[in-house]
């Protein structure tokens, strides 16, 4: 016996686990060729996922929503219209989709790392080593090229500061393409590239080489505080700026001035994104092979609200810019779920996610940003 | 790999008729080298689960395309090794363990694995890249030339990180794993 036929850890274990998952999916199928009433496979679906999730935690709080996930008249084949005003940027393995409200999509082919201007009339994106900004209809602006391969821009509340990666450097260039700097040389370091503009500001809050939390005024190039952290893999703003999630390890909510406002309960609370308009904040929990979207709310964030769940992974979530709706990328089943935050409307599905951004099967499709009305 | 020809043949057909015996023989057959070659690229129990995963899901959805006079294991090994990649490049932007070196994470799972162990140990200094073709090489026995068409790559680009990432992978093992 060779190193190679030796099993995997937890190859034996996940066995059984994935099998369910497969059986789910497989049972509730639609074969493409064949033509037939669709309800025995709605009925399926319904008794597979209503059964998991009545067996698991948040048992019957989650149910009513998953009822409306599986119910046919809510379910859609593709993402035909997006329920809330806004459109959607998508990372796809062809380049970047822009989704209109209308369900229009068009493709900037070879652009990777998307982000929305403020406004949403921009976009930054990266090919390669060349960071780029153009507008969502194609349009370029200015293309600034650097050593290293470019990633992650996110732009500042006004639009005039665009922070990036460059390698292992974390740079900033203004909004017209000038002014490149260097802001940490390694801004990557032995942990994550994590960064996020606090609004209304030019302050930017990162995780240094030295597992270091920073806010530092980018404009004056000054430390406004730092702390000790670990594990961090997000940081989120609040649209106030007053509160700035940080997720991963031990998950907490800072003031400006770096105090802990709150810690979240233990336990995987990503991903997570604060609401667009107060400080309400959507997580994805995960536990025992599956995932819930929660909203924490009140002091200490002590009240949550469990709005769905299912089997796997979720991928991503995004609140809609009027707050109303949340929308995540079920990963394992290849649908993104949109979410009504309050009662009155059904949950609405689109299907086949990898196949309507030509994803292929061998990547994913990822959401990264719905923006601007 | 080839799986076992006629009965992986006769699994398809039935899958694509409905059987789920015949789907639940697909997936025994496929899993542990599908989570293997994974867990080796990636080196972490929860993502090589999801990815597997996520590859029998995949073939479920195109079930129906597929073309049953060709065999199962490449085309779930193609989903499976690019989404490693995939999950890999981004941790390794990431670095989402915070200063834990890679190796350790890796060994956290099951200590009683030491062969397993070690090979992780040693294939997480490489790159996902290297990763990739040396598992699809060693553990899934694909030929240089099946390699270049699951990922896309030029031979001699497959075979100069096949020669690198072994040349490294002895260095850093004390020993041939080949």
């Amino acid at each position: 016996m060779t190193p190679w036929d030796e099993a995997a850890p937890g190859e034996h274990e996940a066995e059984d686990r994935g099998w369910r998952v497969v059986r789910a999916a497989f049972v509730t199928r639609e074969p493409a060729p064949r033509k037939r009433s669709r309800w025995p496979f709605v009925a399926a679906a319904a008794a597979a996922v209503v059964a998991a999730a009545a067996l698991s935690p948040p048992g019957h709080a989650v149910l009513g929503s998953i009822r409306d996930a599986v119910r046919g008249e809510a379910t859609t084949d593709t993402l035909t219209s997006l329920p809330a005003p806004g459109r959607l940027l998508v990372a796809a393995q062809a380049g970047t989709w822009v989704v209109q409200q209308d369900g229009s999509k068009r493709l900037l082919s070879g652009y990777a790392d998307p982000a929305w201007s403020p406004q949403g009339l921009y976009l930054a994106a990266a090919r390669g080593n060349t960071l780029v900004a153009m507008e969502p209809n194609g349009r370029v602006h200015w293309t600034l090229a650097r050593s290293g391969p470019v990633g992650l821009p996110a732009w500042s509340y006004e639009g005039f500061r665009i922070a990036y990666l460059a390698g292992q450097a974390l740079r900033i260039v203004n909004g017209d393409g000038t002014g490149d700097h260097v802001l940490a040389p390694n801004g990557v370091g032995a942990g994550l590239p994590a960064f996020a503009w606090r609004p209304g500001t030019h302050q930017l809050a990162y995780r240094n080489a030295k597992d270091e939390l920073v806010l530092v005024d980018v404009d004056r190039n000054r430390i406004l505080w730092r702390r000790p952290t670990a594990g961090v893999e997000q940081l989120r703003w609040s649209a106030d700026g007053r509160r700035l999630l940080v997720s991963g390890g031990r998950s907490v909510v800072l003031d400006p001035a770096g105090r802990t406002l709150a810690a979240l309960p233990d336990g995987r609370q990503l991903p997570a994104a604060f609401a667009p308009r107060g400080h309400e904040i959507a997580v994805v929990t995960s536990t025992q092979g599956r995932s819930t979207v929660v909203v924490r709310s009140g002091p200490g964030y002590r009240s949550e609200r469990a709005l769905f769940s299912g089997p796997g992974t979720f991928g991503g979530i995004a609140w809609s810019p009027d707050g109303r709706w949340l929308l995540v990328d079920w990963r394992t089943a290849d649908q993104w779920v949109f979410i009504p935050t309050r009662r009155g409307r059904r949950v609405v599905t689109a299907a086949h996610v990898g196949r309507i951004f030509d994803s292929g099967p061998e990547h994913y499709a990822t959401l990264a940003g719905w923006c601007c009305p | 790999m080839e799986g076992s020809g006629a009965d992986e043949r006769a699994w398809i057909r039935r899958a694509q008729e409905g059987s789920t015996s015949a789907m639940e023989a697909l997936f025994r057959h496929h899993w542990g080298r599908a989570y293997r070659a994974a867990y080796l690229v990636v080196h972490d129990a929860a993502a090589a689960e999801d990815i597997a995963q996520e590859g029998f899901l995949a073939a479920v959805r195109n079930l129906d395309r597929f073309d049953r006079r060709r065999p199962f294991g490449p085309w779930l090994h193609r989903i499976v090794v690019n989404r490693a990649i995939d999950w890999a490049r981004a941790r390794t932007l990431r670095r989402e363990t915070g200063g834990v070196p890679l190796e350790l994470v890796a060994g956290d799972d099951e200590p009683g694995n030491p062969h397993a162990r070690t090979l992780a140990e040693g294939l997480a200094g490489l790159s996902p890249e290297h990763r990739a073709v040396i598992v699809l090489r060693h553990l899934l026995e694909y030929t240089p030339g099946e390699i270049a068409g699951l990922l896309g790559l030029p031979r001699g680009t497959v075979n100069s990180r096949l020669r690198r990432g072994l040349d490294e992978l002895r260095d850093r093992l004390g020993e041939d794993i080949r």
